[in-house]
């Protein structure tokens, strides 16, 4: 088979384009390339995910560079005619921009376009299973480098100068831990990577293994050789599995390939990854429980200090750091700290990306400059609201974070400007909501999320969720007084200061936040037994608009206690108040927006 | 592996991806519309992939396209070569095709027995 191919057809294989038909797409194109006699001139390659996710499943095809979206099974035949045979773009898949504009090819794509890839530069490009597509964009380059050019402190001095900081959310320097666990004396050390991506609509960790895994394992050695350690953990949540399987291809690739294992680039350095799948409980994600489960314990956090550089895991010097983090490394020592330092603002270097989720056109991954402003993301590259509703607010750091409100569009995305909103980076989850979302409700969301979550260690965290959850739940009932959001604020406090570990004592933030920002929606629910967003269904009483009703009799035919009549005579339809229970289906099954929801 | 082993390795899986990248110094363009298929565009395309690989050339990319509207002169093959004007040619077979790569591409000399033009018909210059 000739190795020069006319056509790369790239066909994103992440997650989310999976489940919207990746894989039919994939064997039905295998099919129709043998039909036709082009399998030896067009090559099929399986990308990690390439970001906009909405648009799943992706094509995109070079060096034509035409990218095509939501492709389906039944497209494939049509387009392989078209596009492989004839050279024109198969029209019905090409996206098209709120304005109209039909977007051929990659380059006019402004999702991608305004985006900064450092840590997805990969992501969507090579195939994920196949080491040398790593290798030939560079990789295990800056590992060689560091083994036989650069001593472990220079190493670690580049780090440092990068102004790199942990990106699982904490925001803690990178360069600094590395020098911690180097300084710790001890015969063994470990150093772990967090990928125990747990926040609701957080997905980039996910994706990075996904999409470019041999990268986290080059950055782990790196770490290895700078800070004395020869064995790395990969601790993966068993909701990844593609993660996980694809982790295990690249690591046996590595060892067999001499970049992982014994005698490294011909020096005495040695280092080895082991994975370890975590059960998927949201407290292992702190460090401290990580180790635990990691031990084969139950994941519960344990007081700091000791801190794991003193004494991690099984009683030796450990250092962790989040899979984002990692994948900044190789660019780092590549491109030199400075470089990667000239980006970003003041005191938040580099790039972050985001989870891009709710209530906005393009939803999936973005990476951007530290500081670019929350309108760039919210509206340059996710192209504003769905339906083109108002903006409300951003909430970001998911369980832990905040609200950003529509006032503070343009506050830059950085660890102090998000810190001072009352928000936090966090792992990087951005969810958009509209005016149809209702922030007391959204706060309890996170809160129920927490009662969950809660290992029951600690009080405040065990029982403080627990109440909080109950207060938020009568004022969205409207069985609330005025003293319950004294005590709301007040326990929030409580479980901010006195809980063990960082699940806990975030855990109040949705709520602080909200109130600081809405506090009057609070009090709507409270003093008026409202809810200004139309959510919480206690509060609310759907009737219809005689105006606008036709008397079709949709309404009537699906209330499920028959409370919805006519009277003789009568051609229109009424809402009998004292049963109805509030469900909405009325609501949603006319047709002619007659039902008036309040 | 030693780091010059990781250079060698690095050289010779780019040429695999070079199709990736953005510029490329040659660009053969094979018209395969309906009459160029039935005229044996198809061979032409198998011939100039396979010379490609034979010579394990990495600054090429072959096309495909649509009819040039000239039917009685297909197969026809477009080579363009940046900032030139790009050359054409017709009535082509898998042999022609090979020494289109073989000179033009790779020694720089049109094939010029087969050209039939400097640019197709109604192409801005």
């Amino acid at each position: 088979m000739p190795e020069f191919k006319r056509l790369h057809c790239f066909l994103c294989m992440g997650q989310a384009c999976v489940s919207s038909g990746a894989r039919e797409v994939r064997a039905r194109l295998a099919e129709e390339l043998a039909e036709h006699g082009l399998s030896d001139e067009v090559v099929i390659v399986e990308t990690g995910c390439a970001g906009p996710c909405v648009h799943g499943p992706l094509l995109s095809v070079w060096p034509d560079e035409v990218l095509y979206h939501q492709v389906a099974a039944d497209d494939v035949p049509k387009l392989v005619v078209e596009h492989f045979i004839k050279g024109r773009p198969y029209t019905p898949c090409l996206i098209t921009e709120p304005g109209g504009d039909i977007i051929a090819t990659q380059r006019d794509f402004a999702f991608l376009q305004r985006q900064h890839k450092i840590v997805l530069e990969n992501c969507g490009v090579i195939d994920p299973e196949r080491i040398e597509e790593y290798i030939a964009r560079d990789g295990y380059l800056a590992l060689g480098n560091a083994l036989t050019a650069m001593t472990p402190d220079q190493v670690i001095d580049e780090v440092k100068l990068s102004g790199l900081r942990g990106r699982g959310g904490a925001g803690f320097p990178t360069g600094l831990k590395w020098g911690l666990l180097r300084q710790s004396p001890g015969p063994q050390k470990y150093v772990i990577c967090n990928a125990d991506e747990g926040d609701p609509g957080a997905f980039m960790d996910r994706s990075v293994l996904e999409g470019d895994p041999h990268r986290v394992l080059e950055a782990m050695a790196i770490k290895g050789y700078a800070t004395g350690a020869d064995t790395g953990y990969i601790y993966c949540r068993a909701e990844y599995p593609l993660a996980i399987r694809r982790i295990e291809i690249a690591v046996r690739q590595a060892r067999e390939y001499g970049c992982l294992g014994e005698g490294l680039f011909e020096t005495d350095f040695s280092f080895d990854i082991e994975l370890r799948v975590g059960a998927g409980a949201f407290v292992c994600g702190e460090e401290t429980a990580l180790m635990q489960s990691i031990e084969g314990k139950r994941g519960q956090p344990m007081p700091r200090p000791p801190f794991p550089t003193q004494r991690g895991l099984w009683g030796c010097p450990t250092s962790i750091n989040n899979v984002e983090t990692y994948a900044n490394i190789p660019w780092i020592l590549r491109h030199g700290g400075a470089a990667y330092a000239a980006l970003g603002t003041e005191r938040s270097k580099g790039t972050k990306v985001f989870a891009l989720a709710g209530n906005v056109k393009n939803t999936g991954l973005v990476e951007v400059p530290m500081g670019t402003s929350l309108r760039e993301v919210v509206f340059g590259i996710g192209g504003g609201v769905v339906d083109d509703r108002p903006f409300k607010a951003a909430q970001t750091g998911g369980p832990s974070g905040g609200c950003i409100p529509a006032a503070h569009l343009d506050a830059p995305l950085d660890y102090e400007s998000l810190t001072a909103l009352g928000a936090i980076v966090g792992s990087g989850g951005l969810i958009v909501l509209d005016d149809t979302s209702c922030m007391v409700d959204v706060a309890r969301y996170y809160m129920e999320f927490c009662v969950d979550e809660s290992c029951g260690k600690c009080i405040p965290c065990r029982a403080g969720t627990r109440q909080v959850y109950e207060i938020l739940t009568t004022i969205c009932e409207g069985n609330a007084t005025m003293a319950d959001l004294d005590r709301l604020e007040k326990l929030c406090l409580l479980m901010r200061d006195m809980s063990l570990c960082g699940l806990g004592q975030t855990a109040p933030n949705p709520v602080l936040s909200t109130l600081r920002h809405f506090r009057e929606e609070y009090e709507a629910h409270i003093l008026e037994q409202r809810c200004p967003s139309a959510v919480c269904r206690k509060l609310l009483t759907f009737s219809i608009n005689p105006a606008k009703c036709t008397g079709c009799g949709v309404c009537a035919r699906n209330c499920p206690v028959e409370t919805i009549h006519k009277e003789d005579g009568e051609r229109r339809y009424e809402v009998h108040q004292d049963e109805c229970i509030k469900c909405g289906m009325c609501f949603d099954v006319c047709n002619f927006g007659a039902v008036v929801k309040e | 592996m030693n780091l010059d082993d990781l250079r060698r390795l690095r050289e010779k899986a780019a040429r695999e991806l070079a199709l990736r990248s953005e510029h490329r110094r040659f660009r053969v363009v094979v018209c395969m519309g309906t009459s160029g298929l039935a005229k044996g565009s198809r061979e032409v395309m198998d011939a100039l992939l396979a010379e490609v690989d034979r010579l394990e050339l990495d600054d090429v990319e072959v096309v495909a396209t649509g009819s040039s509207g000239v039917e009685d002169l297909e197969p026809i093959v477009t080579v363009e070569e940046g900032g030139e004007t790009p050359v054409v040619y017709g009535q082509l077979d898998a042999d022609a095709a090979r020494r289109i790569i073989t000179e033009h591409v790779v020694k720089g000399r049109k094939v010029t027995q087969y050209v039939i033009a400097r640019r197709l018909p109604g192409e801005v210059s």
